[in-house]
């Protein structure tokens, strides 16, 4: 599968660091993951995006789905460094101001 | 225009990545620049994605054909399935909902990928024949502007 998800816990909240191609076959994968750690996470949920080759509209709907989740249960939903195609489907999907986008994880 | 190539795959969403490195590849040899080639895989994988979904509904053994046509001023892509048809005016639908499309209203997770086509490709027709072939066309110029 040309995704790779990883899940990392920092004192309760949770980031996920993502590479590959988020499409919509590795999609569910990526959904699945992200669903999961909103649940399980204290406040705040950061999906590290710098290493996404290529994402198309599959994956900003699993981040959509996150993001709502996450609004849901009243916790924080960040993405971190998105690469160049992430940002480029959302700019195209004209979703980039939905998200928090952030550079670092300090921020 | 010329008929470059046509390919005909399963409808499995596997299948995707290889067709993006195809496309990736000939618009390389063709000489397009690489902000252009992203955004024509893009779209163009959007469309094959919105194939699997709504006209085969997911199902992956469903036949799905692509033509690539190349002309002095257009590239054409011709995607066509044998799946469930959508109402012939959908397009048009789809362009009146978007224009009504609300920024303080709630965030869809759904309907994405028609947005993406229509801004990467100047021109988007699609056609139900009579014998059942959905087909989709999509152009955009070889050089020139991406719609805002």
């Amino acid at each position: 599968m040309s995704i790779d998800i990883q899940t990392i816990e920092q004192n309760g909240d949770y980031k996920i660091q993502v590479s590959g191609q988020v499409d919509l076959y590795t999609s569910p994968h990526l959904r699945k993951a992200i669903l999961e750690v909103v649940d399980k996470s204290g406040s705040s949920i950061i999906v590290q995006l710098s290493e996404v080759e290529y994402m198309d509209s599959s994956g900003v709907a699993t981040l959509v789905e996150g993001l709502r989740s996450a609004m849901k249960q009243k916790k924080a939903f960040k993405l971190l460094s998105p690469s160049a195609p992430v940002r480029k489907v959302l700019n195209l999907s004209r979703l980039e101001t939905v998200f928090s986008i952030i550079e670092s994880e300090e921020e | 225009m010329r008929d470059d190539f046509t390919i005909i795959f399963r409808s499995h969403p596997k299948l995707l990545s290889s067709v993006r490195a195809l496309i990736i590849n000939y618009l390389k040899d063709e000489k397009f620049p690489k902000e252009k080639i992203d955004d024509i895989v893009l779209g163009l994988d959007e469309a094959c994605t919105n194939s699997i979904r709504h006209a085969y509904h997911g199902t992956r053994t469903g036949m799905m054909q692509l033509t690539v046509r190349l002309g002095t001023v257009w590239l054409e892509f011709e995607l066509n399935n044998y799946g469930d048809s959508p109402p012939k005016d959908f397009l048009i639908r789809k362009e009146i909902e978007f224009k009504k499309m609300n920024k303080q209203a709630p965030i869809k997770p759904h309907g994405l990928g028609l947005i993406i086509i229509k801004r990467v490709f100047e021109e988007v027709y699609f056609n139900v024949d009579s014998d059942g072939r959905n087909s989709l066309i999509l152009r955009t110029r070889r050089k020139g502007f991406r719609k805002g």
